[in-house]
């Protein structure tokens, strides 16, 4: 009895075909050589960017450096234009400052000059002064001597009414007055020859 | 291995479209702008150290020294003689001996009215004192200066400029001329007739003595400051009247 059906046949399944072991290594191989060579790519993209960001990072900066460098040249421009407009102002008031202080020295030595000049000046008036006063003195003596003589004159003429003892003492005191002017004079006169 | 060539390709597309969204363009170099900068400096050299211009005006001393003409006793003889106060002069005695007229001029030639005059009688030292006020004044040193110590003199030599010498203090002897029985103060300062009454100073500028002898070159002979002070400490001790011989 063969037929369909048969309750008690026994089902056998259909072969299974089990892969070959070869077929699993490749795709593991496949799987892990993709996700190293994805993450080869993800690491190199971002280190790319990393090291970009990092030059324009730079860039930015070595702009700004150069730009403060432009304003630092100015500068310096500007600094070393006013150095040396100081220093050719310092050099005029030194050259200013040695005229003033040449005058100064100038004034300085007038002044010693013109005081000694005026000291000098009032000595020569001083000494001419003594030499009035002297001079004078000596004047009123030989006057004094004169007068004392033209009175002896008037004695003599009239010896005879006069006592000759009288007359004879006044000559020697009009004569001491003389030898005392005569004495004056020639003190005078040597006073001024050692002036 | 198509699927293997799929995953790459797609993996690269990736990348780069992550790359291109972060500006992968190439970053060029800044551009040199500047020079190196240079520091600044004078075009001429500095002279920082440029020794101050010499003044030849007139120190304190000078202008407290002062010029003394006295006329008497039948002529006019010049002395020297110094400020100590605003109205008060030290000068020699034989200076302002028998003096009918004193008069007294500045290191500018500027005259000052006397008002009196006294000479001490211990030492050959007279004080004046003036109507007007004088230039400067010159300080007393505590002491008598010690032998060796430099000295200056400053008057007016033969009547003529203001002139400042200087010298050294040579010792203390017996007064040459025997108005004072006190030791004087021998110095080496060149000092001339018309030098009497010059102020003799230290280096500080402090008086030490007031010159009123010679004996020769380099011996010149200064009262002491310490007499000085002593006779300013005794107003009895100074004369209203002084004689030509003095």
């Amino acid at each position: 009895m063969s037929g369909m059906g048969d309750p008690n046949e026994i089902f056998v399944p259909p072969y299974v075909v089990t892969p070959p072991r070869r077929r699993d290594r490749a795709r593991t191989v496949w799987i892990v050589t993709t996700s190293l060579l994805v993450l080869a790519l993800g690491a190199s993209s971002a280190a790319y960017v990393y090291s970009n960001n990092a030059a324009r990072q730079w860039q930015v900066r070595a702009e700004q450096v150069s730009a403060e460098l432009a304003d630092m040249t100015a500068q310096r421009r500007q600094v070393q234009g006013l150095l040396e407009a100081s220093q050719t102002a310092l050099a005029g008031t030194k050259s200013a400052l040695g005229e003033v202080t040449e005058e100064y020295n100038d004034a300085a030595k007038r002044i010693r000059d013109l005081a000694d000049e005026k000291a000098r000046a009032a000595d020569t008036v001083g000494v001419l002064g003594s030499a009035v006063d002297r001079s004078r003195n000596v004047a009123v003596q030989l006057d004094q001597c004169v007068a004392g003589l033209q009175e002896l004159q008037d004695y003599l003429i009239d010896i005879d009414s006069y006592d000759i003892s009288v007359v004879l003492g006044v000559a020697e005191e009009i004569n001491r007055g003389c030898d005392q002017a005569q004495a004056a004079s020639d003190a005078f006169v040597t006073w001024l020859e050692g002036d | 291995m198509p699927r293997l060539l799929r995953a790459v390709v797609a993996t690269a597309c990736l990348v780069l479209t992550v790359s291109a969204c972060a500006d992968l363009a190439p970053v060029a170099p800044p551009e040199p702008r500047v020079a190196t900068v240079q520091a600044v400096t004078p075009s001429r050299p500095l002279d920082l150290e440029a020794a101050a211009p010499t003044l030849e005006g007139f120190t304190e001393l000078e202008r407290a020294a002062l010029r003394i003409r006295n006329i008497g006793c039948g002529g006019v003889r010049t002395g020297s003689g110094f400020a100590i106060g605003d109205h008060l002069l030290v000068t020699n005695r034989h200076v302002v001996a028998g003096a009918t007229t004193l008069e007294v001029s500045t290191f500018d030639g500027r005259d000052i009215d006397v008002r009196t005059s006294g000479a001490a009688t211990m030492a050959d030292l007279a004080i004046v004192r003036t109507v007007e006020r004088l230039p400067a004044s010159i300080t007393l040193a505590p002491g008598n200066p010690e032998v060796g110590q430099t000295v200056t003199a400053i008057g007016y030599p033969l009547g003529g400029p203001l002139t400042t010498t200087d010298g050294r203090v040579l010792g203390y002897r017996p007064d040459p001329v025997a108005k004072s029985t006190l030791p004087m103060l021998l110095n080496s300062a060149p000092v001339e007739h018309g030098s009497s009454g010059s102020p003799l100073v230290d280096i500080t500028g402090e008086l030490v003595g007031v010159i009123y002898a010679s004996t020769g070159p380099g011996n010149s002979y200064a009262v002491p400051i310490a007499v000085l002070q002593d006779v300013l400490d005794q107003p009895q001790a100074f004369a209203a009247k002084t004689d030509c011989d003095d």
